[in-house]
């Protein structure tokens, strides 16, 4: 599509511009060669340059952007490529004949260049104005020289502008509030330290009238004060000041008169320091010194007293009054004041300013009745616009003298002891073991005297042997790991004789645990390995008799067992066989015989009977005790009970006191219980209301426990008979019994560390006492 | 089992007189066989010694043991039967005059079934007899013992 119409373009063109019937230019030239490129050479460079220079016209616009009458500048370059644009015309139709086209360029450059003949002409005037090159010169070296002026100007301008900003920096830097004003009154210059103190910033305050804003109180009519002020030029006192937000402040003011050059007064300069702070600071301050437990008191370089606390008036016993003012020497006692002034003076010229360190001292001072007590000091410079004065504590320190010289004395009583102490040898060794201290009981155990041991190692106290397996080294390792060393052993004398030793090494450390040295006490065993020995001695022999009545004891035993095997046997025998021939012979035997035979019988049973009755006491007597807690009321109804149902044909009445508990070996108790209880069942058989009591009662101040009866009772006169063996106050006829049973019960009751003993009447019936080493009260 | 029979093992010739005559007073009708020591009994028991021969091997009903008895004792011939798989579970009634807590012990430790006191007076042990008779021999029922 493109390309057609570009061809249409081309073909209308070439029709609006065709030859048609002219002859190309050159024709007119006759074709001459050197002709024709003659022609199209210069028009073609004459083209270039016409198209060139707007090029360079444009670009140099461009770059001046400043110029005036830029716009002529594009008409003549329009102009020009115009004009270049026909001479290629020419070259163009040298061939092509073109002429109409050629025509209408040429035209084209007629209606540009007429117009800019024209604007060049308007031109003309404004241009002729312009300053020549030297007018401009002049201009410029005028204007150069006008700027360096102007500069330096500048630069005074900036650097008294800096130095003023300098100036009122330093002055926004400082604490103090400082303000100037006129002699009107006004303000025209307000620090920061102004506005922070005031809280006005700058521009509120300007032209207003100080003492207005202010509110200023003065110490003094407003008059007094300015005539002195312009008197002298300066002013100096305390203003109360109000700010802002309403707070009152005190402040130190200083005023200074600025006059002008020809001495007339001109504006004040007014500096305040906030002091209220100060004076609250100032307050606390002394509030805490009165509140310190310890005297403060604070003197000057002078050495006189500024300044006291209520803790000082205490110590010393002067009212305040007393002692402001007054030289510190007077809390010293007289003897130590000269040295005291001395010491101040010292402390005073001890480096100066900085530096000036705490220092504690102790001292003697005196009271007001004259008393002098011992103290300790504590001194602090402070450092105050006045001065440097010196703060003390003072601090009573009679209580601490007296706990050291107590320790002191207690000390020097221990050094006593060791060294007086002769039975143990005391000494102390250093870490590696050698001697460093010696002692009286040391010298006398170990033969050496202090001068010849100190310094030599201790293993010079064990025997060679020892010493090679390492002994002595091996206990201080001991020693040090776990603190002591304990050992026995031999040691030897300085003679060269041995001794049987015990030997205790302890580590002494200090407080950060380091090792010190050691302490050995050492004693002489030798004696008390004698006792030893002899007790081991006697503890063989010991041994040896229990080994011995063990095996009595034993024989005793298999004794009894044979006895009851072996002596009951015949006794079958015999009274077996007599029955025998009871029963099969009644008819051989008389009346006398079978009585013989009888009696045969009785006599063998009653002798099975005793030794029964001996093989139980000999047990009682051998058997262990084993005690343990028992109710003996239980145990009393319970053999009661079985004795009823062995003989459910008896009526008796008992009384038991109920929960009475015993310590006993419960075999044994029940073996004593029986027989008394079987005593009281069978001496009360003969009795038709029986009756038995058992209880706990008081007896000879002593609780004890009872068996009492209503039954036969017994002769009070034969009473040292009842526990006898085989003793008997009764026939067999009456009562049965062997008489071993009270014996036996006897035995019991001394084996629980307890008494027996009976009360009782004949036919009034008996009451049996006896108490146990461990009743419960 | 036709016969009943008790094996009594005593020492003494009067006990074992008397002894004899108390069972048969209350008429107890078993054979009874003496042995006269622990070795003995053991012989009777077991098919040994000069009983190897014997048969049948004895097997009493019930077995009356002394304590105190020559070459093998009481304890010692209670131990051996309790051990022995045949005659584990007889009856063994200790009958002695010890009444010493060791022999007790003892005895029951090693598996007696029952101890009696012999009494010195006759007339008892007559009833103790009787009494043994009615109930180890009548009431007690006798544990299962087969023939080897």
């Amino acid at each position: 599509m493109l390309s057609a119409f570009y061809a249409s373009t081309i073909n209308v063109s070439v029709h609006a511009f065709a030859s048609g019937d002219f002859y190309p230019h050159g024709y007119c030239y006759l074709w001459n060669k050197g002709l024709v490129w003659l022609n199209v050479a210069s028009d073609l460079l004459i083209a270039i340059a016409y198209f060139a220079i707007p090029v360079v016209l444009l670009w140099f616009i461009r770059k001046r952007r400043d110029l005036p009458f830029r716009w002529m500048f594009v008409v003549f370059c329009v102009f020009i490529v115009a004009c270049g644009t026909t001479h290629l015309m020419e070259v163009w139709n040298l061939w092509h004949a073109q002429y109409w086209l050629a025509g209408a360029v040429k035209a084209i450059t007629a209606a540009v260049s007429l117009p800019t003949a024209f604007f060049l002409a308007q031109l003309i005037p404004q241009a002729l104005d312009l300053p020549s090159n030297r007018q401009w010169m002049e201009t410029s070296a005028f204007l150069k020289q006008e700027l360096h002026e102007h500069k330096e100007l500048e630069l005074d301008l900036r650097a008294s502008e800096a130095r003023y900003r300098e100036v009122t920096e330093l002055l926004d830097l400082t604490h103090d509030a400082i303000f100037a004003r006129n002699l009107r009154g006004q303000i025209t210059f307000w620090n920061r330290g102004a506005e922070r103190l005031y809280g006005w910033q700058e521009e509120e305050v300007r032209g207003k009238a100080s003492s207005d804003l202010l509110e200023t109180v003065f110490p003094q009519p407003f008059d007094v004060i300015e005539a002195q002020f312009l008197e002298k030029g300066y002013w100096e006192g305390e203003l109360v000041h109000r700010r802002r937000d309403g707070g009152k402040v005190l402040v130190n003011s200083r005023w200074a008169l600025r006059t002008d050059l020809s001495g007339k007064p001109a504006a004040v300069l007014e500096s305040n320091r906030d002091v209220t702070r100060k004076m609250q600071e100032e307050s606390r301050f002394r509030s805490l010194l009165e509140a310190a437990p310890d005297a403060m008191v604070i003197v000057n370089q002078a050495g006189v007293i500024q300044f006291v606390n209520a803790q000082t008036e205490k110590l010393f016993g002067y009212s305040r009054q007393e002692i402001l003012g007054r030289p510190v020497e007077m809390l010293i006692p007289q003897s130590l004041q000269e040295l005291h002034i001395t010491h101040r003076s010292e402390y005073l010229a001890l480096p100066a300013a900085r530096g000036m360190a705490e220092r504690r001292e102790e001292l003697y001072a005196v009271r007001k009745d004259g008393k002098e007590f011992p103290t300790e000091v504590s001194l602090s410079p402070i450092e105050t616009a006045e001065g440097i004065l010196i703060s003390s504590a003072i601090r009573d320190i009679t209580q601490r003298k007296q706990l050291e010289m107590r320790f002191h004395e207690q000390e020097e009583r221990f050094r006593l002891i060791v060294t007086g102490m002769t039975d143990y040898a005391i000494f102390m060794l250093d870490p590696e073991g050698h001697v460093v201290s010696w002692n009286a009981g040391a010298q006398r155990i170990k033969g050496y005297r202090a001068e010849e041991i100190l310094g030599r190692h201790f293993s010079q106290f064990y025997s060679k042997e020892d010493v090679a397996l390492g002994k002595p080294t091996d206990e201080l390792r001991i020693a040090a790991q776990e603190g002591r060393c304990e050992d026995e052993g031999w040691r030897i004398r300085k003679d060269g004789t041995r001794f049987w030793a015990n030997a205790v090494i302890t580590a002494l450390r200090d407080e950060s645990g380091r090792l010190r040295g050691f302490g050995k006490v050492t004693r002489d065993m030798t004696e008390r390995k004698e006792i030893e020995e002899r007790l081991e001695q006697q503890r063989g022999q010991l041994a040896r008799s229990n080994a011995e009545l063990i095996e009595i004891n034993k024989e005793l035993e298999s004794f009894s067992y044979s006895v009851s095997h072996d002596l009951r046997a015949p006794l079958r025998s015999i009274d077996g066989f007599s029955h025998a021939l009871l029963e099969d012979c009644a008819d051989k035997l008389t009346e006398a015989g079978q009585d013989y035979l009888n009696r045969i019988r009785a006599a063998t049973q009653r002798m099975g009977m005793l030794i029964d009755d001996l093989l139980n006491l000999s047990r009682i007597t051998r058997g262990e005790i084993h005690l343990e807690d028992l109710n003996i009321s239980d145990l009393v109804r319970s053999i009661l009970d079985s004795l009823e149902r062995m003989h459910p044909d008896r009526r008796i009445e008992f009384k038991i006191d109920e929960g009475l508990q015993v310590q006993a070996d419960q075999r044994l108790l029940r073996v004593a219980l029986e027989n008394l209880l079987n005593n009281a069942w069978k001496f009360t058989s003969k009795c038709p209301l029986a009756r038995i009591d058992f209880g706990k009662t008081n007896a000879n101040g002593a609780s004890a426990y009872f068996i009492r009866d209503n039954g036969a009772g017994f002769d009070p006169a034969y009473a040292d008979r009842l526990f006898g063996a085989f003793q008997r106050l009764h026939t067999v006829a009456e009562f049965p019994g062997t008489g071993v049973g009270l014996a036996t019960v006897q035995r019991i009751i001394r084996r629980h560390g307890g008494q027996i003993w009976a009360e009782g009447a004949v036919d009034r019936g008996a009451t049996f006492f006896f108490t146990l080493a461990d009743t419960h009260t | 089992m036709d016969k009943q029979i008790i094996l009594l093992v005593e020492d003494n010739p009067d006990d074992e007189a008397l002894t004899l005559r108390a069972l048969s007073k209350t008429n107890i009708l078993n054979e009874v066989v003496v042995a006269r020591d622990g070795v003995e009994a053991w012989n009777l028991l077991s098919g040994t010694g000069p009983y190897v021969n014997h048969q049948p091997i004895l097997i009493p009903q019930l077995i009356l043991l002394d304590l105190k008895l020559p070459k093998l004792d009481g304890l010692g011939l209670l131990q051996r039967i309790r051990k022995n798989e045949r005659t584990r579970l007889l009856p063994v009634v200790i009958l002695t005059s010890s009444n010493e807590e060791s022999d007790r012990v003892a005895t029951y430790g090693l598996g007696a079934n029952s101890y009696v006191r012999k009494p010195v007076d006759f007339k008892q042990f007559m009833d103790a007899a009787v009494q043994l008779g009615l109930y180890w021999l009548v009431l007690n029922e006798t544990p299962p013992i087969g023939r080897p």
